[in-house]
Parts: C-alpha cells; structure tokens; sequence
C-alpha cells in the first residue's frame, strides 16, 4: 500500500504534477503519460476521499455481514 | 428531540440502532478512530482456529534442513468472495501461488495458509505440487493482520516468516532471496511488487507508482515495506550443523500485527514503524520478486485507494511521527 497521498489539504494537485514530472524525466511518451496522470488523479481522489470520510463509513464491511446479505 | 436524537421512539420500542447500542454493537460507536484500541475496541465472539490440513512437520525444535540455518514459514491470509464466479477465481489464484511456493529454489519448511473466515470456507487446497501445508480456518472474519498473526503462531519454532498474500505470485528464488536479505541484516526485508498482466492501464500505473513496493528513507532505509512481499525474523538462526544460535533476537511482541487494522491497508506499514521503533533494520530484498494481481479499472482503483485512505487515521494517531517521515520518503517504482 502506498501512504504517497497524504498530503496537507491543497497538495493534491502538486502530487499529481510531480508524478507527471517523474514519468516525463524517465521518458514515457506522451499518451501514455496522460492516461497514467489521470489514474494518479483517481488514486489521489480516492485516498482522499477515505481520509475524510466520516469513522463510520470507514468501517471495513465484515465478511459474514456480506454472507448474511 | 432528544429522545430522536438518541434514536429512541417516543412511547414506543427503541429504534433497531438504538437498540444495537445498547447490546454494545454500535458499529458507529464502535469505528476506527483514534485512540482505538486492539480487537477489545470491537466485542465480537472470540477468534478460534481450527486446523483444516496439516501436512509437514512440526518447526519447534527443528533442525534446518538447509544451510543457510533458516527455519521459514511462509504465510498466506485468505478470504475468499462470497460469489461464486469471484470466488472461483480467487481458489484458482491462491491454488497458483502454492504451486509456485512448491517450485522454489530454497523450498519454504511450511507454509501456513489462514482462511480468515471466507463464507463457504475455503476448499482443502493441499495438492502434491503443494509444499509442506498448514491451512487454518478463523471462526470468524478478522481482517489480514489478525489472520497473519495465527499464522505465526501456527509457525511456532520458524526462525523467519515469510508473508505473501493469496493473488500473489512469488518468483521461484523469493524465499532464497528473503533468507539472503535477512542473512544480511536480521530484521524486516521487503522486494519489489510487480503487477500481473502489464499490458493493462491499471497495471501500468501501480508498476510506475510501486503501490505494494513500499517507500525508501533518504538513510537508504525502508519506510516501510509491504505484506505481499515481506520476511520478518522471528528467532535467531539456527547453526546448521550444531544447532547453536546466530544473530539477535527481535524484542517480543514487537513483530505482530495490531489486529486492530482491520481492513488490508496500513497494518503493515504499522508493523513496519514499530520495528523500526525497536532498533529493528528495514531492508530492501532486491531480489525477491511477486507479482500481484490487481483488481482492473478505475473504479476499483479509486476504491482500493480509498481503503488505503480510510486507515490512514488510525496509524497516524498511533504514530504521529509518520507523517514527517512520509513527506521525506521517496516510492519505489517496480
């Protein structure tokens, strides 16, 4: 797993720069870069989100609660 | 109002929530947060374990059967999906990754396989491709950390845990490549993670951000490395002719996983800071490679990550200090 993402609130958009940046210094072409730079845009999305979710909906769901459904 | 507020009908029977508090099953009252304790923080029935197979020899007292004085277990946390097309899919991956436990260059001692509650259980998937197996059932699910933890104690005697996850596939040299990273600095050893099936975007992304491959300190030191690809030192070496010990013994206790992680996602990273807390080396095993199968699309990648996100509260509370360290790590692309 991969804590990268936690960043002060703001950040987000820096992260996503700077893996643009890193993937540009080692030489991944363009289309490929944008289609990898948008995943990282809904990686950082996501981290986020769980990181300021509610503790409630933090709650991981229990396999014999997903059984009992 | 304020009998709506503490979720009680008015001249009526308590609503279902209120209720649930009151037998203590809040599932709100009872979130991860922080300050959160251990399994204590969740009452629940008691966790029991129940062997399933049991193929291979006992490890306490064993002499290595190898030079490099080594004991290893190598343990694999399971829970496999309730439906049956997903479910089949991940029978059919864990019954791969024993097939390549079974081809290793430096073959495990056991390896020790934890149900970790799947609803059906797990099938038996001892095979004669298979190496020495110990494959356990939970009585209940308890998340990754815990079911690691009856591994160990199921590899009681093993002078070094090896950790891989059940969509994983370790090299054939991974084993060797563990006992050599750890033969080098006793401690905590982690290799890179590739992800399987490369030609997907998805795949692509993890590979360039090193998901599962932890993340380095400018000291060259590992942050923190991850459980599909993990060695922990449980017990000195053995010598492999007069049974005499080698090397340090890691402080008790310390080489456990908070079962209070319940989700797979940061319990390693929290393993991780608490060795190195204890003096404990983290190493890079450049050697021992695993592929991983990740879930494809952006859904599921936005999902995973916000897994990864929801957890980070809880280690931060338990380790303050991680944060900084974060900020001055570097990934490990794979």
């Amino acid at each position: 797993m991969t804590g990268a993402l936690s960043l002060p609130p703001g950040a987000s958009q820096g992260v996503v720069r700077a893996f643009n940046a890193a993937l540009a210094a080692a030489g991944v072409p363009p289309h490929r870069r944008a289609l990898l730079v948008a995943l990282k845009a809904v990686a950082v999305a996501g981290y986020r989100a769980g990181r300021d979710a509610p503790a409630r909906e933090r709650e991981p769901v229990d396999a014999l609660v997903r059984c009992a459904e | 109002m304020v009998a709506r507020a503490a979720g009680a009908r008015q001249g009526g029977r308590p609503r279902p929530r209120e209720r649930a508090r009151r037998r203590g099953l809040d599932r709100g009252a009872t979130a991860w947060g922080a300050g959160a304790g251990a399994a204590g923080s969740r009452p629940s029935a008691p966790l029991l374990t129940r062997s399933v197979v049991r193929r291979g020899p006992s490890l306490v007292g064993a002499a290595p059967a190898h030079a490099d004085g080594e004991v290893v277990a190598v343990i694999i946390p399971a829970l496999a999906p309730a439906s049956r097309r997903a479910r089949a899919a991940a029978v059919a991956a864990l019954r791969e990754t024993l097939t390549a436990l079974g081809t290793q260059t430096r073959p495990p001692d056991l390896v020790v396989l934890v149900d970790d509650g799947s609803c059906p259980p797990l099938p038996c998937l001892d095979s004669a491709s298979a190496p020495p197996l110990h494959q356990l059932r939970l009585s209940r699910n308890a998340g990754p950390a815990a079911a690691r933890n009856a591994g160990l104690a199921a590899a009681a005697g093993a002078t070094l845990a090896c950790f891989t996850d059940a969509d994983c596939v370790p090299d054939e040299a991974w084993v060797a490549a563990h006992v050599a990273a750890q033969a080098a600095a006793r401690g905590v050893a982690s290799g890179a993670t590739r992800a399987a099936g490369g030609a997907s975007a998805v795949a692509a992304f993890h590979d360039a951000c090193g998901t599962l491959n932890g993340r380095v300190l400018p000291s060259g030191a590992l942050l923190y490395g991850c459980t599909c690809n993990l060695s922990v030192a449980l017990a000195p070496r053995r010598g492999a002719k007069d049974g005499a010990d080698t090397g340090a013994a890691p402080p008790p206790g310390v080489l456990r996983f908070d079962p209070a992680f319940r989700a797979a996602s940061f319990e390693d990273v929290d393993l991780c800071v608490r060795a190195a807390k204890a003096g404990l080396p983290l190493t890079k095993a450049p050697a021992a490679h695993v592929l991983h199968t990740y879930a494809r699309g952006p859904f599921s990648l936005y999902a995973q990550f916000r897994r990864y996100g929801a957890a980070e509260g809880q280690l931060v509370a338990k380790h303050p200090e991680y944060l900084q360290q974060l900020w001055t790590s570097t990934e490990l692309p794979a």
